[in-house]
């Protein structure tokens, strides 16, 4: 099983809704500034992430892309 | 098993310029993943609004007509009748939909023309500044009505499906949100279901989507799906309106 999340931190416009919406609550605030001028989120733990997909359905910009081998 | 939750092809790399937390990138997204699932992308054209939504032209991977305000209807019946083959969706908010393109709207459905509307309702004028919307809901206020909508001087908010409901033309109406994952994962289905049955020649179909406008309604994006919840979907019910598929 290989799951693989990430983040395009130059699209990413701090809305919050995938920290809301993720299960485990593994997303945050990170506290650099992107070049739009948003904290960009980051996942606390990549480890702890069981690829459901919620964060890139809520997500506007498609910032967030989730590979989900199992 | 392979999931893969990534940028569907049917949307082009153009970084979408919506505001934080804006409902309509969440749609699009949803549309572009319908496209490259029915695998219609070639075929496909998008009539864009005039509206917040109006450089969707940019956003889609398909050919698209950026039409006069309201006429989306008008426009998506010439292309589709001049070649039905073509797969046609018009893409309309509340103000463009639901206020100076409402003629359009009722003939195109009551005429049964076989494509597919995609009605964002967000409850206000967002492009131009946030103005009272014939969708606004009684007591927000906007730029226009500083004090709230008051019903009994801007009268009450349309509610479009119900409207379209008492028809016969039409042949899937349905209302959906993008507030939360969920309701999001509901929108695809109707969207999905809705493009499938124009692929069928089934006829008309529209789906309306409740999105968030945090920085039109002046409030943080989670507090604006907080209002979607709270506010909106008790006037404006989730859920099928209008579904001839069922009957037989």
């Amino acid at each position: 099983m290989k799951i693989e999340i990430t983040i395009d931190e130059s699209l990413c416009k701090a809305c919050a809704y995938c920290i809301e919406a993720c299960p485990k609550k593994n997303l945050e605030f990170s506290s650099n500034i992107n070049k739009s001028g948003y904290h960009p989120v980051r996942v606390i733990d990549k480890s702890k992430c069981t690829g459901c997909g919620m964060c890139y359905q809520v997500c506007p910009e498609i910032a967030i892309t989730v590979e989900n081998e199992s | 098993m392979k999931r893969e939750y990534k940028r569907p092809e049917g949307l082009s790399k153009t970084i979408m310029r919506y505001c934080p937390g804006c409902g309509h990138s969440i749609v699009h997204r949803i549309i572009g993943e319908t496209i490259d699932e029915l695998g219609i992308r070639e075929k496909t054209i998008a009539i864009a609004p005039v509206g917040c939504s109006v450089f969707l032209y940019e956003y889609f991977n398909c050919d698209s007509v950026q039409v006069a305000h309201g006429r989306a209807p008008a426009v998506a019946t010439g292309i589709k009748r001049v070649n039905p083959e073509l797969i046609v969706f018009s893409y309309q908010g509340d103000g463009d939909l639901a206020a100076i393109g409402t003629a359009e709207l009722i003939h195109s459905a009551t005429r049964g023309e076989n494509f597919t509307v995609i009605f964002i309702n967000n409850a206000i004028y967002g492009m131009t500044g946030g103005q009272q919307a014939p969708t606004t809901m009684p007591g927000q206020k906007t730029t226009t009505n500083p004090f709230g909508r008051d019903p009994k001087l801007a009268g009450y908010p349309i509610r479009v499906c119900e409207m379209l409901a008492t028809l016969d033309g039409p042949v899937y109406l349905e209302r959906t949100a993008v507030n939360k994952a969920v309701n999001v994962l509901k929108t695809k289905k109707a969207i999905k279901k809705a493009f499938q049955l124009q692929v069928e020649k089934k006829g008309y179909s529209l789906i309306e989507v409740l999105a968030p406008c945090p920085t039109g309604w002046g409030i943080s994006p989670l507090k604006a799906c907080e209002y979607v919840d709270k506010v909106m979907i008790p006037y404006y019910p989730l859920g099928v309106y209008k579904d001839l598929t069922q009957v037989k």
